[in-house]
């Protein structure tokens, strides 16, 4: 988007800076005569105007007897040169020197003359209009021309900002496809590299010849001409796509000069597209740079929570088969406990890897029921290790009901509770509080642990996070409380951690659920 | 009885294993971190550490550093396949061999047994060295297959010398390097790769299929056990 400082190809601001508003009808003139400036209507202007300045003169001449009128005669090649250029100066020279001679030198109203004195004023008064004409008529074109200039970098100027400014690549090569059409008076589609042309383009030419022309340039990268249609890649030397337009109506001496003006405009793009892709190319790296990390928690993650657990299993089920008759009664049964233990909480382990790839592909299906929900919580308390569940104090609102699926809040819950007991440290003491807030429940889950810091606050239910320092240590697996979020999120609730009023006074998080329909 | 310490922070990993290695023969001392099984090293000696590299209060590698500024005790981590580089840099450091996690009870007992004699080979005055149809005098430095001597250049006994003192355990690229070159110039893998193809062509029936000096893709490599009994 063009903002208001820069000048723009509207011809309403084409007037050149400076000028007064006196000349601007002049300016104006000039704007409707450039615009369809054929030889004819230079002819039939110079006429034009060379009769008036002849009607003056007559007038002048008639009602005043005045005879030095040549002057008329000057001022009406000057104003045709300045108003229809060079080559209307000189034919208004030409004109004005035939009619000065039939209206005012003896005798009148034939193109002869006297004497010797009336041959050289009118020789004289020819060189001057002709050297008037030309030189006023050069003034203008130089005017113009410059005028052109300004306009054209004006023009590329601004494009040059749109493309820089530019959020996407789509965007920059609409606003490509945009300035192309402005220049061209024409329609113009900008492909993408590689890409091919679709049926909606093919409602403005022959389909033939515009596939042809497009994989013309695909194949090589100067500007491909036919007829009214160009083509170009946009960059001869990186893949960034190719421009495909038709000129719209353009006078023939013209089209050379819009050719350029789309080649710049394509060049312009071109470095905008290699300047932002490079830019994308940087933040992709950065991006993977960043990923790094993440990437090794998560395999290190994996590989750590599931080779754990087989350690064990894999070394006692050895140890069974092989030392079976050494082993006293008592051994053996600590292994096969090892083995079922381990069994489970690498079933646990791979179940929340399955209820982590079910959110992350927006599988998760719920199904929302009124709920008590000091039932839920003491489902999940219960299926705590039983040693465990006697830390556990729980602060139940008498008959509070939620709207939520059973098996996922339960879940939440268990997740919650476990995550405290693994972050906690041994003798960690947990509180599970609900209660209604506003037009929502609330359920709390707090520990007396080591707690986490405010910048891991945020980052506790990112997928295969354990967090940092103190609380890292334990067996997490960084899932729980991920999956905890995402069967939240999937019932409609929210999850967070409650910043405590002691830093490192203990973890609780908050889940706020929509009430139960009954009570509403 | 020889006193084996378990550096491990997972408890049931510590339970599991216990029993096989005391019905071994070993005496077990767990340690769940890093601290502790420096400070039960300094309190006592062992035969051989049992190291997890992945520990809570300090990265593993540094437990093998501390331990080798002043201990020779054979160290044999428990890690897990994929951390190929985490493996090398323990190995460099002085760890003495390596099983992969998960393990089966009679491969970590191997490797045990292993290093255990790689301990007792480096205090030996014993100057023959006889791996089935291999024999190595290190007194003169002949080199026999199927009793036919072998001619082999300098830097190739020195690579098999090198491999035949930790005979059943795993030699690193740079482990290497350093003996056969002296640590003077850096020496890429491919060199070494190199030297051992010549060795394997000289000592190996089918240097295709080698027996004596197997690969430990990525690591290094390892020569086979010696025999027990010459």
């Amino acid at each position: 988007m063009p903002s208001p400082s820069v000048p723009s190809t509207a011809p309403a601001s084409r007037t050149p800076p400076g000028a007064s508003t006196l000349w601007r009808p002049v300016v104006w003139l000039f704007e409707r005569f450039d615009a369809s400036m054929t030889l004819a209507v230079q002819l039939v202007g110079a006429i034009a105007i060379v009769l008036i300045g002849t009607a003056a003169a007559e007038l002048l001449y008639v009602a005043f007897d005045m005879t030095r009128l040549s002057i008329f005669f000057l001022a009406a090649v000057l104003v045709s040169a300045l108003l229809l250029g060079t080559r209307g100066g000189v034919f208004a020279a030409f004109l004005a020197f035939a009619a000065y001679n039939f209206t005012l030198v003896e005798p009148l109203f034939t193109l002869q003359f006297a004497g010797p004195d009336d041959a050289l004023t009118l020789f004289v008064f020819l060189l001057v209009a002709l050297v008037t004409g030309s030189l006023a008529g050069r003034v203008r074109e130089s005017e113009r021309h410059n005028r052109q200039r300004a306009d054209l970098l004006a023009t590329l100027l601004e494009a040059g900002q749109t493309f820089a400014a530019a959020p996407s690549e789509a965007e920059l090569t609409r606003a490509l496809s945009d300035r192309l059409d402005a220049a061209t008076s024409g329609v113009s589609i900008v492909l993408p590299e590689g890409g091919v042309l679709t049926e909606r383009t093919f409602a403005w030419g022959a389909r033939g010849l515009m596939e042809g022309l497009v994989a013309r340039g695909w194949m090589d990268p100067g500007l491909h001409a036919h007829g009214a249609w160009r083509a170009r890649r946009i960059s001869a030397d990186e893949p960034l796509g190719l421009a495909l337009w038709r000129i719209g109506e353009t006078r023939a001496k013209d089209v050379q000069a819009q050719d350029r003006l789309c080649e710049l405009l394509l060049d312009l793009a071109a470095a905008a597209l290699a300047r932002s892709r490079r830019a994308g190319i940087e933040a992709d790296l950065e991006a993977d740079r960043r990923a790094e990390p993440l990437r090794e928690a998560i395999l290190g993650s994996l590989s750590h929570d599931l080779r754990t657990p087989l350690a064990t299993v894999l070394a006692s089920a050895s140890s069974l088969r092989d030392y079976d008759d050494r082993f006293d009664p008592q051994t053996r049964i600590a292994l096969a406990d090892g083995i079922v233990q381990e069994a489970g909480r690498l079933n646990g382990y791979v179940e929340g890897l399955l209820n982590l790839s079910r959110i992350e592909a927006g599988q998760l299906e719920t199904r929302l029921v009124d709920l008590d929900l000091s039932e839920i919580v003491e489902a999940a308390v219960r299926r705590l290790p039983a040693a465990r569940a006697a830390g556990v104090e729980t602060t139940l609102e008498p008959s509070l009901s939620v709207r939520a699926d059973p098996v996922l809040l339960e879940q939440v819950l268990y997740n919650l509770l476990e995550n405290a007991l693994q972050h906690g440290g041994q003798a960690v003491r947990i509180a599970v509080a609900t209660r209604r807030h506003e037009d929502r429940v609330e359920i709390d889950v707090a520990d007396d642990g080591p707690g986490v810091s405010a910048g891991d606050a945020i980052r506790v239910f990112d997928k295969f996070y354990r967090g940092s320092g103190s609380r890292r240590e334990g067996r997490g697996t960084g899932i729980g409380l991920s999956v905890a979020r995402g069967f939240v999120e999937a019932m409609g609730g929210r999850i967070g951690v409650v910043p405590q009023d002691i830093s490192g006074a203990g973890l609780r998080v908050r889940i706020a659920l929509d009430p139960a329909r009954e009570t509403v | 009885m020889q006193r084996l310490l378990l550096v491990e922070d997972e408890a049931p990993i510590v339970q599991s294993l216990t029993p096989a290695l005391q019905a071994e023969g070993y005496a077990v001392t767990a340690a769940e971190r890093g601290a502790d099984a420096l400070a039960a090293m300094a309190m006592e000696g062992f035969d051989a550490v049992l190291l997890d590299l992945g520990l809570p209060d300090m990265d593993g590698k540094d437990v093998i550093a501390r331990i080798r500024e002043w201990s020779e005790v054979p160290i044999l981590v428990l890690s897990a396949r994929h951390l190929e580089a985490e493996k090398i840099a323990a190995l460099d450091l002085g760890a003495d061999d390596y099983v992969n996690k998960p393990f089966a009870m009679g491969e970590l007992l191997a490797r045990i047994r292993a290093v255990l004699r790689g301990r007792e080979r480096k205090f030996s005055s014993r100057s023959r060295f006889v791996a089935g149809p291999l024999g190595i005098d290190f007194s003169s430095r002949i080199v026999r297959v199927e009793d036919e001597v072998m001619h082999l250049t300098p830097r190739e006994y020195d690579l098999l010398r090198t491999l035949a003192l930790h005979a059943g355990r795993v030699v690193t690229h740079r482990q290497i390097a350093l003996a056969v070159w002296g640590g003077a110039e850096v020496v890429e893998a491919q060199v070494v790769r190199v030297l051992v193809a010549q060795l394997r062509q000289k000592l190996e029936a089918d240097s295709a299929r080698p027996r004596l000096i197997r690969t430990e893709q990525g690591l290094g490599y390892r020569m086979i056990e010696p025999d027990a009994s010459k």
